[in-house]
């Protein structure tokens, strides 16, 4: 069968004051085929989806959709041609609820002109089944549902446009195993219909169960095209960071004196609403402890509670022994833990800051004088220091943190925390849209900081990482504790099992 | 650099704007005294006042106001500066009065720039910094309403540099250093219009007083005169409260009055708007057994004073105000004394629906 | 890639926002000085930094509300209110000078902090909230004065028209204050911390800053300054009256947005709100000295603000793309 070219762009090129994002990029997609884009963060996928999408204008170069040049192209444009966007960072709405997001700009309409609210939630609701959603009420306010179901709902918008071509980035990077799973199916399906998808992630293994096709960037180049049927993890690691790669990350040590282990944090009953009910556990020192469950079990809650960040029902809180009364995260600060939040954009980052200023702002006292005023120049070096130890690729210090790349930008919240020396530190889905060379660095950081005495708490979605990085893991299922497993004990089976509320088999090894 | 650029433009075009505003002013008199220069001569060549060909205006302009100027013997260019309100349609006549003694001392003989600026409210503090900035632009002589006692630190400052000040139309509560005020007797009209109504009134009849603004001095002088009056001869005074000057306020208190008091026998204005207080009066029907007695006769006010609704104006001569104080600055910037201090208080016509029609024939 | 200390260079001061309000400034300065042969006399220069002093203290506080994302629509009556307190409690009350200045600021203080609890406490709107509490106090100040002026003589009365030398107090006063917001605005925790709510609310509070304590001060700051603002301009006139402060709110708000701080929050500078002040203030000296009718001057003050804030919002738009 005569396969048909449904957007091509030639030699397209696209500069940035001081950067060349792209350079000299040319991709033929074909109709109805899932294509993977993969490559480092930086390397150019983000600036080709917005291309691609209308946002941007090329610098040079030419695109054309359905055999038509298009010139000047705008999102909206593109929404009419058929082509949708689904963005990493998540572009709902928060004040309106889900239906009025899905259906934003065309909500249906009765014979009078006014918006038919039955039909809406109709529809919404039918499309929210679609995507796994069906306990949701389409009255439901986006700012009510956690990062990852909201994510679940752009999609559903996407759905709901009926586009010839799709472009997800990193779709899942907030989803479970299985809801990327129910994703790849709706993929097929809309494969099957005739839809093209280009998709871009930094989950490897998905790209090789779910794609037809594979492009490889780095450093604003395309470096080579493969047939997915003849590539394997390695070979595609290998393009995106030139240099010879091995899989999985394992660190040199794991905890395994629990018997003689000291406890650094503990919680008991802890009630948060709804979302965590009667949750024990302990931290003991120098551990990396997993947090794991499906969406909505309540992992970041119990975080957040703990930190002080909302409020809770009960629960108390001994921190190396002596009971504590956290009720700010001013509290919990001056008892020497951190907290870095999921959803960076949302949640920690400082877009109009600086990077130098989103690294400083908590340890803050560190480069005052005695009379509490500003040392710049002490900033500066405390900022670079932390930066160039996470190795945070920015131009300089006082560039604008939003111009960074997601990773970067995550780097420099967790060197905002790393800066206030912290004795615990709680991450919540620390690698969320973030490349692997990046992410193992991550990984080195966190291990580094449990050898020099750190106790970790980490929150993930991500079975790879859980599973290779983790000295213990809790596994939480509607907003309980359904099991603890030691290193040994976590593999993929166990965690989902436990995931969903089911028993482990007696004879666990 | 664009947005630079951008907003240079801008200011640009805005400053170029404004700074053409005011040389336009400036230029009109000048171009007068021009005309009247060349005229003047022709006139004195052929010996008498009729022209030979060239139409223009040729005539001196006439003396319209209350004292007669002086010719400029100083050799130099006087400034003077008015300061001057505009609230509500009273002012116009002021106004009036200002230009037509602008026009009247541009001529060559007396040699004088009169610049008016107008305020659209009572500031206090907007005419004290146009009084300092006057001060910096060197005026030889300053005319200002005297809205607020905190005028008077201004008024001593410009004093203090050699420019005298003159008053018009409201006089501060507090001792200041002005030459003189030109305005009325506020505190003897309050006492005449409340001796007015009251003889309309009879002892132990009910009235409503409508003042202007309670920190306005001159509304106060008039308001405790009447009082006074009013008192004294047995009247009720059954309320009293602010409009600020606003007719659609005065309109509004009336109808209040109305409703409070059913037997309301008179209500008195002491400032601008009493044209509102004569709607609700005529609306409800009851000209004749309320009698409104106010101040000034604005174009508003003159239909209801020919039907009768206003029984009773004091006049207080705006025209007067807005010229006078100028030309006895003037006067006595050139002789270096002053004709008249303390209070120069203007003519207290009484305009009722009888006379109405003789100065303000229909 | 090579990382340059860029802190202080020429290049970012010329990228910041308040250099293109610089700019107009200086431009505005440049054609008043032809345009009026009396601009540049030092009488009027003081006259201008003495007429902007009373914005000029004021918009330290309304920027530092307006740079967390509030706003404050009280400021014109709380200096109403402070005038004529001053003004009473040295004349009807006859109390001492030090006694007088401390009880005028603290109600100024005061009045802050019932702005900033309703904000954050109650978590009302701040338009809404210092809507109200503007009605409140004018009432205040008309049951304090029965609407008639007080007169004051007193010690105090040298913070508003004292002259060191050639320069009003005033203005020294307000350089004070420009200096000492400007400080405590970029150089301090706290000052950090009010760019960092206006940033981004949740990301404050997850970092560790009391946001509703923040909040809560910044109000109290901008009562205090009202406070001492209306000391300096009861000293000014020898007078407070009702009508005192009228407007004040209209002229602090342009001269902060056109200095450079957003409505949104989170940027913006101190030192932005003086050129702001300098803006409206030489733009109305300009008004009397070329002889510019009253009417003109609102509408003039109008179209500098949407000028300005079209240039911000270009800028903004132009940095995220």
């Amino acid at each position: 069968m005569e396969q048909q070219i449904i957007y091509s762009i030639q030699h397209v090129t696209k500069e940035f004051p001081g950067v060349k994002a792209l350079s000299d990029i040319s991709i033929d997609v074909r109709r109805g085929e899932i294509l993977a884009v993969v490559g480092e963060n930086g390397a150019g996928k983000s600036t080709l989806m917005n291309i691609l999408s209308g946002a941007y204008a090329p610098t040079s170069g030419t695109i054309t959709f359905e055999g038509q040049e298009l010139t000047s192209l705008t999102p909206e444009r593109a929404q009419h041609l058929g082509i949708a966007m689904i963005h990493q960072e998540l572009s709902l709405s928060n004040a309106l609820n889900l239906a009025e997001n899905i259906f934003e700009g065309r909500l249906p309409k009765n014979s009078i002109g006014l918006v038919d609210r039955r039909k809406l939630y109709q529809e919404s609701k039918r499309l929210l089944e679609e995507v796994g959603l069906p306990n949701l009420d389409p009255r439901t306010l986006v700012r009510d549902i956690n990062v990852s179901q909201q994510q679940m709902v752009e999609i559903a918008k996407a759905l709901s446009l009926n586009a010839k071509f799709l472009i997800l980035d990193e779709p899942t990077s907030s989803l479970t195993v299985s809801e990327a799973e129910y994703l790849h199916e709706i993929m097929r399906r809309l494969k099957s219909k005739g839809i093209t998808m280009l998709y871009i992630s930094h989950k490897l293994d998905e790209i090789l169960a779910i794609s037809d096709r594979i492009v490889v960037f780095r450093d604003g180049r395309l470096i080579t095209t493969m047939e997915t049927a003849a590539t394997q993890i390695n070979d595609m690691v290998s393009s995106m960071v030139g240099r010879e790669y091995s899989a999985g990350y394992t660190r040199a040590h794991y905890k395994n004196d629990y018997a003689t282990a000291e406890p650094i944090l503990k919680v008991s009953n802890l009630n948060v609403g709804k979302k965590v009910k009667n949750v024990d556990f302990t931290l003991y020192k120098g551990e990396l402890l997993g947090i794991t469950g499906l969406v909505g079990a309540g992992r970041s809650e119990v975080l957040q509670a703990v930190f002080g960040a909302d409020p809770r029902q009960s629960g108390e809180i001994e921190i190396e022994g002596q009971k504590c009364r956290i009720r700010h995260p001013s509290d919990a600060i001056a008892r020497g833990l951190a907290l870095v939040p999921e959803g960076r954009k949302l949640q920690s980052l400082f877009l109009k800051f600086s990077v130098k200023e989103n690294i400083t702002l908590v340890a803050m006292k560190q480069v005052l004088n005695r009379c509490g005023l500003l040392k710049p120049r002490k900033e500066y070096e405390f900022a670079d220091s932390f930066s160039k130890r996470l190795r945070v690729k920015t131009p300089s210090l006082d560039q604008k943190i939003v111009n960074l790349s997601g990773g970067n930008q995550q780097k420099a919240v967790i060197a905002r925390w790393l800066a206030n020396q912290p004795k615990i530190l709680f991450l919540d889905e620390p690698t969320q849209g973030i490349d692997i060379g990046a992410k193992n660095e991550i990984y080195e950081i966190i291990d580094e900081m449990i050898r020099q005495g750190a106790s970790v708490i980490m929150v993930s979605s991500e079975m790879q990482e859980t599973i290779s990085l983790c000295d213990r893991v809790l596994v939480m299922y509607e907003g309980e504790i359904s099991g603890e497993l030691y290193h040994k004990d976590a593999t993929e089976k166990n965690i989902v099992t436990l995931m969903s509320g089911q028993a482990l088999p007696v004879s666990a090894s | 650099m664009k947005k630079v650029l951008a907003l240079l433009l801008a200011l640009t075009m805005l400053m170029g704007t404004l700074a053409g505003c005011g040389s336009a002013q400036e230029n009109a008199p000048a171009n007068d005294s021009q005309t009247n220069t060349e005229d003047n001569s022709a006139a004195g060549d052929t010996g008498d006042t009729g022209n030979t060909g060239d139409a223009a205006p040729a005539d001196e302009i006439e003396n319209t106001f209350n004292y007669e100027a002086v010719e400029n013997t100083t050799g130099e260019e006087i400034r003077i500066a008015v300061l001057t309100t505009q609230t509500n349609a009273f002012w116009v006549d002021v106004c009036k009065g200002t230009e037509d003694v602008t026009k009247f001392l541009a001529q060559p003989q007396y040699n004088c720039t009169v610049d008016m600026q107008t305020f659209d409210n009572f500031d206090g503090q907007a005419i004290s910094e146009a009084i300092d900035t006057c001060i910096t632009m060197e005026y030889d002589a300053i005319c200002t309403v005297g809205v607020a006692d905190s005028i008077a630190t201004s008024i001593s400052k410009a004093v203090a540099a050699g420019i005298p000040v003159y008053l018009f139309n409201s006089n501060t509560g507090v001792e200041n250093e002005a030459t003189a005020f030109v305005g009325q007797d506020l505190y003897g009209a309050g006492e005449k219009l409340g001796g007015i109504l009251a003889d309309m009134v009879g002892e132990g009849g009910k009235v409503g007083i409508i003042t202007g603004l309670y920190s306005v001095n001159a509304h106060e002088l008039r308001r405790t005169g009447a009082e006074k009056a009013l008192t004294d001869a047995g009247v009720e005074i059954v309320a009293t409260a602010e409009n600020h000057d606003s007719s659609d306020e005065a309109y509004s208190l009336t109808k209040d009055l109305i409703t409070a008091n059913p037997d309301l026998k008179g209500v008195l204005v002491t400032a601008g708007g009493p044209e509102g207080a004569a709607r609700a009066i005529e609306e409800a029907g009851l000209q004749d057994q309320i009698s409104l007695v106010c101040f000034d006769t604005t174009a508003e006010m003159l239909p209801y004073i020919r039907e009768g609704v206003i029984k009773c104006t004091l006049g207080q001569d705006p025209y007067g105000q807005g010229s006078d104080p100028v030309i006895l600055a003037y006067n006595e910037i050139v002789t270096g004394e002053a004709a008249v201090t303390g209070d120069a208080f203007t003519e207290m016509t009484e305009y009722t629906p009888d006379n109405i029609n003789e100065y303000f024939p229909e | 890639m090579k990382s340059k200390q860029e802190f202080g260079g020429l290049r970012a001061f010329t990228k910041r926002s308040e250099f293109s309000v610089l700019i107009g400034l200086m431009v505005i300065f440049i054609v008043m000085s032809f345009a009026s042969p009396y601009f540049l006399k030092l009488n009027n220069i003081m006259n201008v930094l003495q007429q902007i002093s009373r914005y000029g203290i004021i918009s330290v506080g309304m920027a530092l509300i307006m740079i967390t994302g509030g706003i404050d629509l009280s400021v014109g009556y709380t200096v109403a209110l402070s005038a004529c307190m001053a003004a009473h409690l040295t004349t009807n009350v006859k109390m001492a000078w030090p006694a007088v200045f401390l009880v005028v600021l603290l109600m100024g203080a005061v009045i802050g902090l019932v702005n900033g609890l309703l904000v954050t406490k109650v978590k009302l709107w701040p338009f809404i909230v210092t809507l109200a509490t503007s009605k409140i106090i004018s009432g205040c100040v008309l049951l304090l004065t029965s609407g008639m002026p007080i007169h004051i003589e007193s010690p105090l009365c040298w913070l508003g028209s004292g002259y060191v030398g050639p320069v009003p107090v005033s203005v020294i006063m307000m350089f004070l204050v420009i200096i000492g917001g400007s400080i405590f605005a970029s150089m301090t925790q706290t000052g950090r911390n009010i760019y960092a709510i206006g940033n981004n609310e949740r990301a404050a509070a997850l970092s560790g800053i009391r946001v509703e304590r923040t909040k809560t001060l910044v109000y109290v700051i901008c009562g205090i300054l009202c406070a001492f603002c209306g000391i300096v301009v009861a000293g000014n006139l020898n007078s407070a009256d009702a009508g005192l402060g009228a407007g004040y709110e209209t002229d602090v708000i342009a001269a902060v947005v056109i200095g450079g701080v957003s409505m949104s929050g989170g940027e913006g500078s101190i030192w932005g709100a003086l050129i702001g002040a300098m803006i409206i203030g030489i733009l109305k000296n300009a008004f009397i000295l070329l002889k510019v009718s009253s009417y003109w001057q609102s509408v003039v003050i109008g179209l500098v603000i949407i000028a300005a804030v079209t240039i911000d919002r270009i800028r903004t738009v132009r940095k995220a793309k």
